[in-house]
């Protein structure tokens, strides 16, 4: 004890180094968190616009008179390659309706899978059915 | 050179930590540069991912309140007409017709406002991501508008190619 009573700079200068060298760890990882846990919001992008896609051909399809829950839209948009790296990724659109009278609440669901995880995003419009004369 | 009742502390000291303060200093260096890489690369596709998505949603919204819509496939541009209500003068509305127009010159997408003169840039220009326009496709069928926008990005060179469909309820034949 009384020997390190001499040392009393260097241990100083210690805890300010490590101090120092700690906090930059931890802003260089509390950078790169959101980029960990946000992977996939190019995808997500793309679902959006198949299913407003979708969305439209109902309701061009309930404006003559019938409501068609298939897939409407062309089968080469359910493919996209956007930033997956030449690994193509599929997307799986299913559409339910709770019809109110002429009015159909049209929920369109997008689900796609990547790196064996599920992912799904969810629209909903009400659409008018025009009844045929 | 050293102090007899130092006991090796400062030798220690310059031998052993200072070492490891430039060892750990120079992988924080490479770890940050890194990490700038990334960032740099990752901020150019949130660019090249919102361009693409606010050209879209600008269609989308233009083309459902759209009366007419011409699409010239030669040199990409798409017009949208609408009949917009004006002032009243006395007792009777006065309409009048409204255009705006998306074209593309080049590698950008122009939006313009009552006017064919391409001034207004709504892609590239970005500080944080230049963008290239590869492909601005439309095609319509009956009432519904299909668009096909693919976007290049010049710095990490990732392409994003968007499809999707406008139902425009009041498009008059």
């Amino acid at each position: 004890m009384d020997r390190l009573n001499n040392e009393r700079g260097f241990m100083l200068l210690n805890v300010i180094f490590l101090t120092l060298i700690t906090s930059f760890a931890a802003m260089i990882l509390m950078n790169a968190l959101p980029r960990v846990k946000n992977p996939q919001s190019v995808l997500r992008l793309t679902a959006i616009h198949l299913a407003n896609e979708q969305l439209a051909m109902i309701e061009s399809k309930a404006a003559e008179g019938e409501l068609n829950l298939n897939y409407l839209g062309k089968p080469e948009d359910l493919t996209t390659e956007n930033f997956s790296e030449n690994i193509p990724i599929t997307f799986n659109v299913t559409s339910t309706d709770k019809p109110n009278g002429n009015l159909h609440d049209v929920t369109v669901k997008v689900e796609w899978t990547v790196d064996g995880r599920e992912n799904f995003i969810e629209l909903e419009r009400t659409i008018r059915v025009v009844p045929k004369e | 050179m050293f102090r007899k009742n130092s006991g090796g502390f400062v030798f220690a000291e310059f031998a052993i930590a200072l070492p490891l303060l430039i060892l750990l200093g120079c992988g924080l260096a490479t770890v940050s540069l890194k990490l700038f890489d990334v960032g740099k690369n990752q901020l150019a596709d949130y660019v090249l991912e919102e361009e693409v998505h606010d050209v879209l949603s600008r269609i989308i919204y233009d083309a459902r309140a759209a009366r007419k819509v011409t699409a010239i496939k030669g040199s990409p541009t798409l017009t949208f007409n609408y009949r917009m209500i004006g002032a009243s003068s006395g007792s009777n509305l006065t309409t009048n017709e409204d255009i705006r127009v998306y074209w593309r010159v080049n590698d950008k997408i122009y939006y313009e406002h009552q006017t064919y003169i391409a001034r207004n840039p709504i892609t590239g220009n970005n500080y944080f991501g230049e963008t290239k326009v590869t492909k601005f496709e439309f095609e319509k069928v009956n009432k519904v508008l299909h668009v096909t926008l693919e976007l290049e990005s010049e710095i990490t060179h990732h392409k994003i190619k968007i499809s999707t469909a406008v139902y425009m309820p009041s498009y008059e034949n």
